[in-house]
């Protein structure tokens, strides 16, 4: 059962993402160009697109609950359901990249190859349960975007980003790096199990408990929390906003992706609910507080993006089964939502050049596609009703209420009450103005996102037990296991 | 006899020379240099525990290998994008970099 065949078999939804950006690259090479022109661009996107489907469909197929590598991955429902996911976020990011990528980078080619392998590397993560898995895995999703940070040409802002990204990359993955070998050293083990288990007993070293709060810097700066999520502003103003749509979403929820099955791992061993409950109040309250006196829309995103960082760390504070299906559920929605905004933003920017919050006013009147989704979109990210992220804030705020910890729930109804004054400041500039602005026009594949993302916002919002579900099974089974 | 609370000790000395470099240095190219400070100090800290406990462990020999690896994919990779940087606005220095804030 554990030859090379049954490896590629149960990780063919990996191994196709990363072959399709090795033929990417290789096609670029015997694709004909004229001066100027290079008309096999829109080719490379869909042979993109086309492996991260076909992954889909062997995602589905692949064999579950089995585990490689004497047992330092797991295939199971969780990591599938991230497959998904991330499969989903892959596509909406090439997507909504076609028609501006060569205006920013002449390496196209490179670009794709780069976001499928950064793809894949977040698809490995959701695998690990070993620590030394997953930390070379976690270097597979922060070394393709330090690349592709770096692609941008010819512009002050995003060189800017790109050296604040790489030294935060090298400083946390060094960080990480040094407590996992203290932890190691202490429990001679990198099972997570393991270690939660050592944990519980009281037999780890002072210096182990020492290596998982390093560890924790490594996390952080993953789901962009405290205490480090300082780089997210710089990062996401001068990013090219289809990279910046990328790290927002799928950086962020690889690193909730292991969070998720740690804590699924260690739920009967550990108790974390003070330190993850003051992480998360923390982020919020940063977070939402930053973002009040932006006013650049991509930097107050990345606020926004701290703050939902923290929402979600309530879910994981919880640490109960409720809990962790919310915040697998809350994962979903805010992945929508948030690439959702992004694409409007991305659209935006590329018809007019502008990204303050002041240059979207009226908006509703100069293109109402893009309003309506911009605004559904920030809607469900503050949680008003009939969205999916109401439903996402409501799931979550309930499980730490259900585990007792009624501080939490308060704190973070408080924030997202705070929340709703910039995300509906937007909405207001959106659809209330009465200055005339010329008309903004979009591309036919931004239209096509925005409407999936607008109707996956509606209607799980509406119906949302079906993933629900799908989250309760993946977290059930893993503990259960 | 050296001991396993050798290595670490040394480890950490290397570790913290590493980190002290990050938090001072001005130019882009000293932080990569610290920060294969510290990650040679990890290597050095999987190799000894890995050697020193009876059990020998394999999987941290072998991660201490992949690490080799990937510190030299990241080295590689941050010495592109500085020269680059530098070729484009003659600024190494990070705190040259400040357009980003607030």
């Amino acid at each position: 059962m554990n030859g090379t065949g049954h490896i590629v078999e149960v990780l063919a939804p990996q191994l196709i993402v990363v072959l399709t950006g090795a033929l990417v690259l290789v096609a670029d090479l015997v694709l004909p160009r004229r001066e100027g022109e290079y008309p096999g661009r829109t080719w490379l996107a869909a042979a993109s697109v086309t492996g991260l489907i076909a992954a889909g469909v062997a995602a589905f197929m692949a064999p579950a609950n089995t585990s490689l590598l004497g047992g330092t991955l797991a295939v199971d429902g969780l990591s599938r359901f991230f497959d998904l996911v991330f499969i989903g976020i892959g596509i909406a990011v090439i997507g909504l990249s076609v028609d501006s990528v060569h205006r920013f980078t002449p390496w196209v080619a490179e670009y794709y190859a780069l976001v499928l392998w950064c793809t894949a590397g977040n698809m490995m993560v959701a695998l690990a349960t070993g620590l030394f898995s997953l930390a070379v895995f976690l270097q597979l999703t922060s070394l393709p975007l330090i690349a592709l940070l770096g692609l941008a040409k010819n512009d002050p802002r995003a060189r800017e980003a790109a050296l604040k990204y790489l030294l935060v990359v090298l400083v946390s993955t060094s960080l990480l790096l040094w407590g996992l070998s203290l932890v190691f050293g202490a429990t001679g083990t990198d099972d997570m199990r393991g270690i939660a288990m050592a944990a519980a007993g009281g037999t780890l070293p002072a210096l182990g408990a020492a290596g998982l709060v390093f560890m924790l810097a490594g996390f952080a700066f993953k789901v962009t929390s405290v205490p480090f999520q300082f780089w997210a502003p710089d990062v996401y103003e001068g990013a090219p906003p289809a990279v910046t749509a990328f790290l927002s979403v799928g950086s962020k929820l690889a690193g909730f992706a292991l969070v998720v099955r740690f804590l699924a791992l260690s739920i009967d061993a550990l108790d974390i609910s003070l330190a993850v409950g003051a992480l998360a109040v923390a982020s919020m309250t940063l977070g939402n507080l930053g973002a009040l006196k932006q006013h650049n829309i991509r930097r107050l995103l990345a606020y926004s993006g701290i703050a939902q960082a923290g929402y979600i760390l309530v879910g994981v504070a919880a640490s109960s089964v409720t809990g962790l299906s919310a915040v697998l559920f809350y994962l979903a929605a805010y992945a929508i939502a948030n690439a959702l905004a992004f694409t409007v933003v991305v659209s935006f920017v590329d018809a007019t050049g502008l990204d303050e919050v002041g240059d979207l006013s009226g908006l509703a009147r100069r293109n109402p596609l893009a309003a309506f989704a911009l605004a559904g979109a920030l809607m469900s990210l503050a949680g008003l009703p009939l969205t999916v992220g109401f439903m996402a804030k409501f799931y979550v705020f309930m499980s730490a209420a259900e585990s007792g910890l009624y501080w939490l729930t308060l704190a973070a109804v408080i924030n997202a009450v705070l929340a709703f004054a910039y995300y509906l400041r937007i909405v207001w500039t959106l659809y209330v103005s009465d200055e005339e602005h010329a008309h903004v026009s979009m591309t036919r594949r931004h239209a096509l996102v925005m409407v999936v993302g607008a109707l996956g916002v509606v209607v799980i919002g509406l119906f949302p037990a079906p993933l629900l579900d799908a989250a309760h099974r993946a977290v059930t089974a893993l503990i259960a296991g | 006899m050296i001991t396993a609370a050798h290595y670490t000790v040394l480890a950490s000395g290397l570790f913290c020379i590493g980190l002290f470099g990050v938090l001072n240095a001005r130019s882009a190219l000293r932080v990569v240099v610290a920060v294969e400070l510290m990650l040679n100090a990890v290597n050095l800290n999987l190799v000894a525990y890995a050697v020193t406990s009876g059990a020998r462990p394999a999987s941290a020999l072998a991660f201490v290998l992949l690490l080799i690896v990937i510190a030299a994919a990241e080295v590689g990779l941050a010495l592109a994008l500085v020269v680059a940087l530098s070729r484009r606005s003659d600024i190494t220095a990070i705190d040259g970099y400040a357009t980003l804030k607030g």
